[in-house]
């Protein structure tokens, strides 16, 4: 079990520390929030190898969903960004 | 303004920790994950459209992260309690000590591939010590007793180990090479049954070396730890003859600075 609690806990204080620097830091966007977020939980996913095969399989699925959160915000920032050039 | 969005920052670290760590005692990845769920929500919703704070909206996805994780390795995650794990484990082994201290036998075990062991990855305790292996050209009978050779006194007792259950946890048989190996005892040790920290294999010619750190498998001294090892050394022993396909021997097991070296041989 302790392999799985210093995963959550890493994933945890990264996360936490993330946004205090980003409110340090004067970021007041959410999506400046949610991006960075997304990617720092697949990479310390990916970093933490040993997972057991069921285990392995279930957090793919998470990050997957993941991952359709982080295409759908991208997307939304180009559109943001193409469509006044497109349509004006 | 950025002193009390720390504090409050801080406030809902300890109470993560606080929360984590009663929860993580008793194992409830999923209840964690399901409280978490519900709070993350709430502090979303009314961070973003009641209070307007991002920062707080933020906490709230962060909340709503670690909730999907936790929920994901709650489902996966055996909910059997470690207590009865340890009570059909002492069973077994005591059962085991009590047929080799009957014998009377001291001789190593001889870690056996599944394709020497009839069918499963076995220990083979030779009841004479001076043998050898050389004449085991076939599988052995799947028996308690099982003969090894041709001599009449080639006989010996041939043991289910904790490692032959253990390999049952791998997807696949672990690859002969040692990255293939060092791999698959990070996965079966570290990730799966969660007692060591990290593995390190240091390959020899005839001989192989394993390093554990920071071992937490409570290991009560018994008379199979002569013939058989401590659980451990049988888990690596047995995860090593079936991906070298050959006979393994455990040679030595070291306890120092919280690392368990572990010295194996590797029989033609």
């Amino acid at each position: 079990m302790k392999f799985y609690n210093r995963y959550i806990l890493t994933t945890t204080i990264v996360l936490l520390l993330t946004t205090v620097i980003l409110t340090a830091a004067g970021i007041n966007a959410l999506h400046y929030y949610v991006i960075p977020y997304i990617i720092e939980a697949i990479i310390i996913t990916e970093c933490f190898a040993h997972f057991n095969i069921k285990a392995r399989r279930s957090l793919n699925m998470v990050n997957i969903v993941f991952l359709g959160i982080f295409l759908l915000l991208i997307s939304a920032g180009l559109v943001k960004i193409l469509y006044p050039l497109v349509f004006r | 303004m950025l002193l009390r969005e720390f504090g409050l920052s801080l406030a809902l670290v300890l109470y993560y920790s606080m929360m984590s760590h009663t929860l993580f005692k008793k194992n409830h990845y999923t209840l964690s994950g399901v409280i978490l769920f519900t709070i993350g929500v709430l502090v979303t919703l009314l961070s973003y459209f009641v209070i307007m704070l991002t920062w707080l909206t933020a906490l709230g996805f962060c909340m709503l992260i670690l909730s999907f994780i936790m929920i994901a390795l709650g489902m996966t995650i055996s909910q059997l309690p470690p207590e009865v794990c340890s009570i059909l484990m002492e069973t077994s082994m005591d059962n085991m000590a009590k047929i080799v201290e009957e014998l009377g036998v001291r001789t190593k075990a001889i870690y056996l591939p599944s394709s020497l062991a009839g069918g499963k990855p076995q220990a083979l305790i030779p009841l004479q010590s001076h043998t050898t292996l050389s004449s085991i050209t076939h599988s052995l009978p799947a028996r308690l007793v099982a003969r090894y050779g041709a001599n009449p006194d080639d006989i010996g007792l041939l043991l289910s180990t904790p490692g032959t259950a253990a390999l049952n946890l791998l997807s696949q048989k672990p690859g002969p090479s040692s990255s293939e190996l060092e791999s698959a005892l990070s996965i079966l040790l570290v990730g799966t049954l969660g007692v060591a920290d990290k593995v390190r294999l240091v390959n020899g010619q005839e001989k192989v070396s394993v390093e554990i750190l920071h071992p937490t498998m409570e290991q009560r001294a018994s008379w199979c730890d002569v013939c058989l090892g401590k659980p451990l050394a049988s888990i690596v022993a047995t995860v090593l003859a079936e991906a070298w396909n050959r006979p393994i021997t455990i040679i030595q097991e070291t306890y120092m600075n919280n690392t368990c070296t572990i010295s194996f041989e590797v029989r033609r």
